[in-house]
């Protein structure tokens, strides 16, 4: 534990705890209660009515040993993690590179590839229903060209996490403003510097575009790792958790329990160990950032 | 700009937030005027239809406040979420003092203590019970007595294109018809092009949970036993009413899932015969085909078991019990639920059956106006007569969740899902399931 | 870090550019076409859904319905739109959206830069744990945290009021804090001591030095806030009781139900509904291409 011993460190550390003091205050006041409410409910028997009775471990045993759709929850978000993270955020830093490029009309573009990011809703779905129709959709229509039989994509167990994946990076232009925002970031002095020394375009994405926008990177990564877990919107508009619970995420499962059958106290559980599992994973992850990480105004932080 | 001191910006800061706090001063009026007879009193009403509907609330409204002229109705219609409104409000304990409670929740919203129960000012005041529908009646009690006052009740029937059927020279179903005639009838309407993909089909089904109840128990197969403590439907019956209806779309009777275009009505467009369509389907139908062709309207074919499989399910309005103003609230849904009020909300726009029978003459009459088909819209109405008295479980929404997730893909098709047989065994394991989690 | 470039004769530059100068302008010129292919390729993959939407929102009724499926309609019907605004109080929605977008910006770019100017730049006991404190607070799926929020929001009085969508904003969100962090890491110890041997309070530095360097991550925070509250569907349906409070997200969704089976109406409605975004972003990008250009620290 790092303690302040100068007066000058001290003072430091007071400025410090004054800044996060917005933070802090809005922490407690209406995220800790909450949380707190829900990490006790999940040792309950509460379901939004009457008694909360306290009942240990029960909720955790029954998700771990009697509950299928738990562990096919547990299987289909990981896949879906695992088949759309990586993917995501190298098509995300691509694209930012392509926007980065100064020449006219860029703005247009950035325009055009952040657009899907803030499409949302039930119109949206039913566009996607269109494009993944098996007789008459574009997508179907497009592997047409090159021989590919017809897919029923959002009908086919197999497939279906697969529609979700293009779904997902449809959408990957969020994530790419935020990696504009960090390639703007790094001066163009650096890149002439290197032009002089002769560095080739590839040289300068690895020497200096990488290295400098690995802060950004760093946040994708632990930001999109977060929200990709916690994937919702599209599998309960368009697929209600199927077919046969193939889309049928941690989201989705918590989501039903909580508000079809209001079993709230196993809904916190659930809740709880999805918490524990991001936690782990991003707690991993910040571990060795230290190492890949690099922030140019010379500072040392543990994460 | 960055040469402001540090004063400034904590002015800045607190004029802000003072902002926030006076631009978002309540703008309704709240719930708890006092009010004991005689003083004005506001009751929050809470509906969940659509944007057309909103207007003849809103005139059923002004013509209560006029008879009542203490009461100030707060009209809301939530358009989306709205179970999940409810059911937040109903755990921090604000709910609407009267909101739009489907029949599938009744039980769900009673055993937790939500709603009131409306035995005893039914009996105070007299109200017509025997005008309300059997079935319904049943639908909206918990424990013999009734926590709702109902609004609409819906079934399902079978429209049929009349000019497809005079094109390929078969008779019109009559109601005497059974399943296994239906199929054979839809069976004569099938096409196909030069490739082999179907382009017309005999019938278009629904594969939602509830209709299904019906159909699965003509035949003879039971879901739930008698007290509802147990799931039953993994049976031999129920197997072969989805062996049938499986043959039935590999002979492409109906559409397997993506058959048909997105975003198209197959009905209105000539692709099937025929098609499940519900009692609040004339006036969307009547839209849709336009002069198209000629339509009419029949009764669900019987099962084995010589009955219809028809289910009924509906619309009804709960008086929250922490509402400061039952009273009040009563006498609103006594008042949205009279004859009038039905004629004027349900029987003049042919939303779906009226939740009188007193009302039905009005609908009818609305209905066979201007000559326009379905000639035979009557049967919603004597269907209902005929309907089994089913009422939705406590745990039904999650049998609803695991009917969507295993049996509709084993109604409709798709690749890779579970056939008929395992999909009923996990159904019934997933349903048990259900019933222990509500225990 | 930065090299010293020499820029003190302009006769560096001769008339005849070099051979490699050549290649390199031709490499330039090859890559700005490639830039570009590429662009319009992802373009137009992009724009096909929503092309659609466009599509299907200018049919007339009996066009939707129809087989094969349209993709031009053969007459346009704009009628939808103008519907769309006589069937709700749309304009007021649209006030009360910004609004709620606009209080839902300042909140949150002030709260979370303070909170990220803290953890970026202070050292104090605890830092790493609080911040890991802070992340894990994403973690939660929010339906967990949905009924006890409401519960306590009921308590303070705050139902049927803005109060629920806005305060908890200025008071810093993980999100935002730390990418701004992440930003503020990267401005260089240097300028910051320089400053504060100066006399510069921490707060001046934050002001002068901190806030400017990062306009293109503030600007994001702030697009990003705008859309978060524009969109925002779940929490106004819970806390709003009055229509007249309604943004233009729940204004919408009267038509874009799934009761409903005009789909033309419900195209027209949805990207009514997304307009001001993209006029925002749009504009947005004006302020993003200013960007930052560091001059560097000599030695």
């Amino acid at each position: 534990m790092f303690l302040p011993k100068t007066k000058l460190a001290r003072s430091e550390a007071l400025s410090g705890y004054l800044y996060i003091m917005p933070w802090i205050l809005g922490f407690l006041l209406f995220t800790a209660i909450p949380i707190i409410a829900s990490i006790y409910l999940a040792f309950t028997s509460y379901r939004g009515y009457g008694d909360i009775n306290w009942i240990g471990f029960a909720n955790f045993t029954k998700m771990f040993t009697g509950d299928d759709i738990f562990w096919q929850s547990a299987k289909v978000t990981l896949i879906y993690v695992i088949g759309f993270l990586p993917p995501g955020l190298v098509l995300g830093y691509s694209i930012a590179l392509l926007m980065n490029r100064d020449v006219p009309g860029i703005t247009f573009f950035r325009t055009i590839y952040y657009l899907p990011a803030i499409l949302t809703g039930v119109a949206v779905a039913m566009m996607w229903q269109f494009v993944f129709h098996r007789e008459f959709g574009i997508l179907n229509s497009i592997l047409g060209w090159f021989g590919i039989v017809r897919i029923s994509w959002l009908n086919d167990t197999r497939w279906v996490m697969v529609a979700f994946i293009i779904m997902g990076l449809w959408g990957v232009g969020s994530g790419m403003i935020i990696y504009l925002a960090g390639l703007q970031s790094i001066p163009s002095d650096l890149y002439e510097a290197a032009t002089i020394d002769g560095a080739n375009p590839w040289q300068k994405l690895w020497k200096i575009t990488i290295p400098l926008t690995t802060p950004v990177i760093f946040f994708n990564l632990v930001t999109g790792m977060i929200a990709t877990f916690q994937i919702f919107t599209t599998a309960f508009i368009m697929t209600e958790g199927g077919p046969n619970y193939a889309t049928y995420f941690f989201s989705v499962n918590i989501y039903h329990t909580t508000f079809r059958s209001l079993r709230l106290g196993y809904a916190s559980a659930m809740a709880l160990v999805l918490f524990l599992l991001i936690l782990g994973l991003t707690s991993i992850v910040l571990y060795t950032s230290s190492r890949w990480v690099y922030y140019s105004g010379g500072v040392e932080v543990d994460a | 700009m960055f040469k402001m001191s540090r004063n400034l910006i904590l002015i800045l800061l607190g004029a802000v937030m003072l902002l926030v706090v006076t631009a978002c001063v309540p703008a309704a009026s709240p719930a708890g005027d006092a009010g004991a007879g005689g003083e004005q009193v506001t009751i929050r009403f809470v509906s969940n239809h659509g944007d057309v509907e909103v207007p003849i609330f809103e005139e059923v409204i002004g013509k209560f406040e006029a008879e009542f002229p203490n009461v100030k109705v707060d009209y809301l219609n939530a358009t989306s979420q709205f179970e999940d409104t409810i059911k937040t409000q109903g755990v921090g304990g604000s709910l609407p003092d009267v909101w739009y409670a489907r029949t599938f929740l009744t039980s769900d919203y009673a055993t937790k203590g939500w709603t009131l129960n409306l035995a005893s000012l039914i009996d105070r005041d007299d109200v017509d019970v025997d005008d309300f529908w059997a079935a319904q009646i049943a639908q909206m009690s918990y424990e013999g007595d009734l926590y709702a006052l109902p609004y609409d009740f819906s079934n399902v029937g079978i429209y049929y294109n009349k000019d497809i059927f005079d094109e390929m020279g078969v008779d019109y179903p009559t109601s005497d018809w059974t399943m296994e005639e239906m199929a054979e009838i839809a069976e004569q309407f099938v096409e196909k092009d030069a490739d082999g993909n179907i382009t017309r089909w005999g019938l278009n089904i629904f594969p939602w949970s509830w209709p299904w109840l019906g159909i699965l128990q003509a035949n003879g197969g039971a879901i739930f036993n008698e007290d509802q403590t147990e799931c039953v439907i993994n049976s031999a019956e129920n197997l072969a009413t989805l062996e049938f209806f499986k043959e039935m779309r590999n002979k492409g009777i109906y559409p397997e899932s993506g058959a048909t275009p997105e975003g198209l009505e197959p009905f209105s467009n000539g692709l099937v015969a025929m098609t499940f369509e519900g009692s609040w389907g004339t006036q969307g139908t009547r839209d849709r085909v336009g002069d198209k062709f000629d339509f009419d309207v029949v009764a669900m074919p019987k099962g084995s078991t010589g009955r219809r499989g028809i289910t009924p399910a509906g619309g009804a309005w709960s008086i929250a019990s922490t509402s400061e103003h039952p009273e009040e609230a009563w006498e609103f849904i006594k008042f949205l639920t009279s004859t009038d009020s039905t004629n004027t909300l349900i029987s003049d726009h042919m939303r779906s059956i009226p939740g009188r029978k007193s009302s039905v003459p009005r609908w009818t009459e609305v209905a066979l106006s201007g000559e326009l088909p379905p000639a035979n819209v009557g049967v919603f109405g004597e269907m209902m007569e005929e309907a089994y008295e089913i009422v939705y479980p406590q745990f039904w929404g999650d049998y609803d969740i695991a009917w969507s997730n295993l049996m509709v893909p084993a109604i409709v098709g798709g690749d890779g899902v579970l056939g008929p047989a395992e999909a009923l065994e996990q159904m019934e394991k997933q349903c048990n399931e259900a019933i222990a989690n509500s225990q | 870090m930065t090299a010293q470039i020499d820029r003190s004769s302009p006769g560096n530059r001769s008339a005849t550019p070099p051979i490699w100068e050549r290649s390199r302008q031709r490499q330039k010129v090859l890559g700005t076409i490639v830039t570009y292919i590429v662009l319009f390729l992802g373009a137009i993959i992009l724009m096909i859904p929503l092309f659609w939407m466009v599509s299907t929102s200018v049919k007339p009724q009996d066009q939707i319905y129809t087989f094969p499926i349209v993709w031009i309609p053969r007459e346009i019907v704009w009628e939808n739109y103008p519907q769309v605004f006589k069937s709700v109080d749309f304009a007021r929605f649209l006030a009360n959206s910004a609004l709620i977008s606009t209080f839902g910006i300042i909140g949150n770019v002030i709260g979370s830069s303070l909170a990220a100017y803290g953890f970026a730049r202070f050292r104090f006991p605890g830092r790493t744990p609080l911040f890991v404190v802070m992340l894990s607070t994403m973690m939660v799926p929010e339906w967990v945290t949905m009924i006890p929020k409401f519960i306590i929001f009921k308590e303070l009085g705050w139902l049927n009021t803005y109060l629920p969508l806005l305060v908890p904003h200025f008071f810093a969100q993980p999100f935002y804090t730390f990418l701004l962090r992440q930003f503020f890491l990267g401005i260089p110890k240097e300028i910051d001591e320089a400053a504060r041997i100066d006399g510069a309070s921490t707060l001046r530095v934050f002001w002068q030095i901190y806030l400017p360097l990062s306009n293109a991550a503030l600007i994001t925070v702030a697009i990003f806030a705008f859309f978060y509250h524009w969109n925002e569907l779940l929490m106004p349906l819970i806390y709003l009781q009055s229509q007249e409070l309604f943004p233009v997200a729940l204004g919408v969704t009267s038509f874009i139900s799934e009761q409903n089976q005009n789909f033309a109406l419900m195209m027209a409605a949805a990207l009514i509904a997304m307009a001001p975004l993209l006029i925002v972003f749009f504009l947005a990008q004006r302020l993003f291409i200013q960007g930052v250009v560091m001059t560097g620290v000599k030695g």
